[in-house]
């Protein structure tokens, strides 16, 4: 199955915890690479370099910054090819990061769609544009459409345009936020809980990477989505060196 | 055979055969609602077919066997569209023809055991919610009605089926596997399938001094559980030390209230009441497991109980051991109802001075504020010191706290007593 670990903190960390994350992130993520259960693993830019999308009445609303304003943003994602939720959460217990921010384990709905720049993305390898994470947010006041197998078929669609582009790299629309586990290190123990690091209410539907010339490009392409008439997608830069 | 006679030995292969049903069908189909309306069905057919045919020799492989006819049927026959489904409907033809109802026959329940256990493990891991944990293992092992699990635990009958589809859908949608956990994980997992069935086991303790509601007796069905559990894992202690625990307490239900469903505390209560042959078991399976020299925290607790069921009279009892016992399970947990029951055993052992200082330090660190017992058991020690105006006060701050009406007419009486 595949997975997405959402990596959750706040603001930035302190210097000790960016010493560990120098000192074992290589190690662990060779090793995972090896066992073939980590595909990507990227860390986000600020969330205040986000935009936040919407169209609505065929009308394209941008507004700066992510679309909630919470203490616990993602920072990061890991996506996980992994035989069930056992080994996802043993892979992620596993990461140095762990012992200090919350992962949240979520699997995509219908697999997961890889572009061929996905093998390019997961290297870091930036050459072909820059790598923007588009996050679906549902929890805005309007539902879904009545009929979802549409919405996803044209989601399908949107992918496919994309990557007849060039710009389109990977994604899929999430499971609910009722299949999210949350994995957090507390009093010298991992513990789990069910549900979103968020509320519920406010949770991330889907996830999309797309490659760009500039921010502008991205939110284009965020707005072309068929989620942004129902949901709010935010447009956040990956972290690039 | 009468009609009654099928009817209880149908209700008996229930009790008995119903998880086993419901997890070999899980395993060989994948789908939890199939697999349980497939078992129901069985259970019917049985009403049906054993008063013609009498009641097979081995009921369990009958059901079984009934039940996975129903399910190849029903995948077979439904036009299926979603391929989870006919991805099922392969693997369980596969496993009818080489291993499936073949072997059932020929006496093999060895693969049978292991599916429970699958079972228990699926129903208890910690991905779930812990609520919906209890409901599914109440449902899918035990075979209580979800009518049934939201009377025992007071909620609306439709806020216990989400409960139950949601943990269900996490199950599959979220890949949580149906096995028994790896060696490595094996012995947290284990330790949290116990405190899913302790959980039951005291909802079911506590509820029973409260209104008089017609309930599932959840502790009956808890010790079941973990009697299943401790014979399914014979070679672990803490299940052995689990199940001891319970039968010690349940032991002593028909002494614990009195005709007016009152509570009467351990030491005023008529000991010829408490249930021997239950403190019998629980003191051999018991005996059994501290031999094994790995004794956990239910196992101590257990100990604990020990002392309280195989003193002849309440003056009888052995405080001074209880002490040490809590002593040595608080190495392992600072769980603060741990800390107020050895403040009582330290204030019965030395005297309610020593045991009042403890209270005082845990009322200080906040914890537990909002337990009845501790102050309670701050008003006990208060008023065996004479200082009846502070014992008031603290009876009248349990009272205030106080969760069911047996509780608040209880400390009532010893409000009035010290006032």
């Amino acid at each position: 199955m595949k997975y997405v670990a959402f990596v959750c903190g706040q603001g930035l960390q302190p210097d000790e915890n960016v010493a560990i994350m120098r000192r074992d992130l290589p190690a662990y993520i060779e090793e995972m690479e090896q066992r073939g259960v980590r595909l990507v693993g990227r860390e986000l830019d600020f969330p205040e370099k986000a935009t936040t999308v919407r169209v609505r009445d065929g009308e394209i609303l941008v507004s700066d910054g992510p679309f909630a304003e919470t203490k616990e943003v993602v920072a990061g994602l890991d996506l996980l090819e992994c035989a069930d939720l056992d080994e996802a959460i043993e892979v992620t217990a596993k990461s140095p990061v762990a012992r200090f921010l919350a992962f949240e384990i979520r699997p995509f709905r219908g697999g997961l769609t890889l572009g061929p720049r996905a093998t390019a993305f997961a290297r870091s390898d930036d050459s072909a544009g820059t790598p923007y994470l588009l996050i679906v947010w549902a929890g805005d006041e309007l539902a879904g459409p009545g009929d979802e197998s549409a919405l996803i078929r044209e989601s399908e669609a949107w992918r496919q345009e994309l990557e007849s582009r060039g710009v389109f790299v990977l994604g899929n629309a999430l499971e609910g936020p009722e299949t999210a586990t949350t994995l957090r290190f507390r009093d010298g123990d991992f513990q789990l809980s069910d549900g979103p690091f968020l509320s519920s209410e406010q949770f991330i539907a889907g996830i999309e990477v797309v490659n760009c010339s500039d921010h502008q490009q991205a939110i284009e392409l965020a707005a072309e989505h068929p989620q942004a008439r129902y949901h709010a997608i935010e447009v956040r830069p990956f972290y690039t060196e | 055979m009468t009609p009654p006679d099928v009817q209880r030995a149908v209700d008996a292969a229930f009790r008995e055969e119903w998880g086993r049903v419901v997890a070999t069908l899980i395993r060989r189909t994948g789908n939890w609602d199939l697999a349980e309306e497939c078992a129901q069905q069985a259970f019917t057919e049985a009403l049906r077919r054993w008063p013609r045919d009498g009641v097979p020799q081995r009921p369990g492989a009958w059901l079984t066997t009934v039940a996975g006819n129903r399910a190849i049927d029903r995948l077979r026959h439904q036009r299926m569209r979603d391929a989870r489904l006919r991805e099922a409907a392969a693997r369980l033809d596969d496993r009818s023809e080489d291993e499936g109802v073949t072997t059932l026959d020929a006496g093999d329940e060895s693969g049978i055991e292991d599916d429970r256990l699958r079972l228990i493990f699926t129903c208890c891991h910690p991905a779930l919610p812990l609520e919906g944990r209890v409901a599914l293992t109440l449902r899918a092992l035990a075979g209580l009605t979800t009518t049934e699990i939201a009377n025992a635990f007071l909620v609306p009958e439709p806020t216990m089926a989400k409960r139950l589809v949601r943990a269900k859908h996490k199950i599959q949608r979220a890949g949580i596997p149906y096995r028994v956990p790896p060696a490595d994980l094996l012995p947290e997992r284990t330790g949290g399938v116990l405190a899913v069935l302790y959980l039951t086991f005291n909802e079911g303790y506590a509820a029973s001094t409260g209104d008089a509601v017609i309930r599932v007796d959840l502790c009956d069905e808890a010790i079941r559980l973990t009697r299943l559990l401790h014979r399914l894992m014979p070679g672990e202690p803490e299940s052995a030390g689990l199940l001891a625990l319970m039968l010690f307490q349940h032991s002593r239900r028909e002494a614990r209230t009195d005709v007016a469903g009152d509570i009467v505390t351990l030491e005023d209560q008529d000991r010829s009441r408490w249930d021997r042959e239950a403190i019998d078991e629980a003191n051999a399976v018991l005996g059994a497991a501290v031999r094994r020299d790995a004794v956990g925290p239910y196992q101590q607790q257990a100990l604990i109980a020990a002392c309280h069921a195989n003193a002849p009279d309440a003056a009888a009892t052995d405080w001074k051991r209880i002490a040490a016992l809590y002593e040595g399970l608080l190495r392992t947990t600072s769980n603060p109802v741990v800390k107020l029951n050895h403040a009582v055993a330290v204030g019965m052992a030395t005297g309610p001075e020593a045991g009042l200082g403890l209270v005082d330090q845990l009322a200080a660190s906040g914890e537990l504020s909002e337990y009845h017992l501790l102050p309670a058991v701050r008003a006990d020690f208060l008023r065996r010191l004479g200082r009846n105006r502070g014992a008031a006060e603290a009876y009248r701050e349990a009272l205030s706290l106080a969760r069911t009406d047996a509780e608040r007419r209880f400390l009532s009486q010893r409000l009035d007593e010290v006032t």
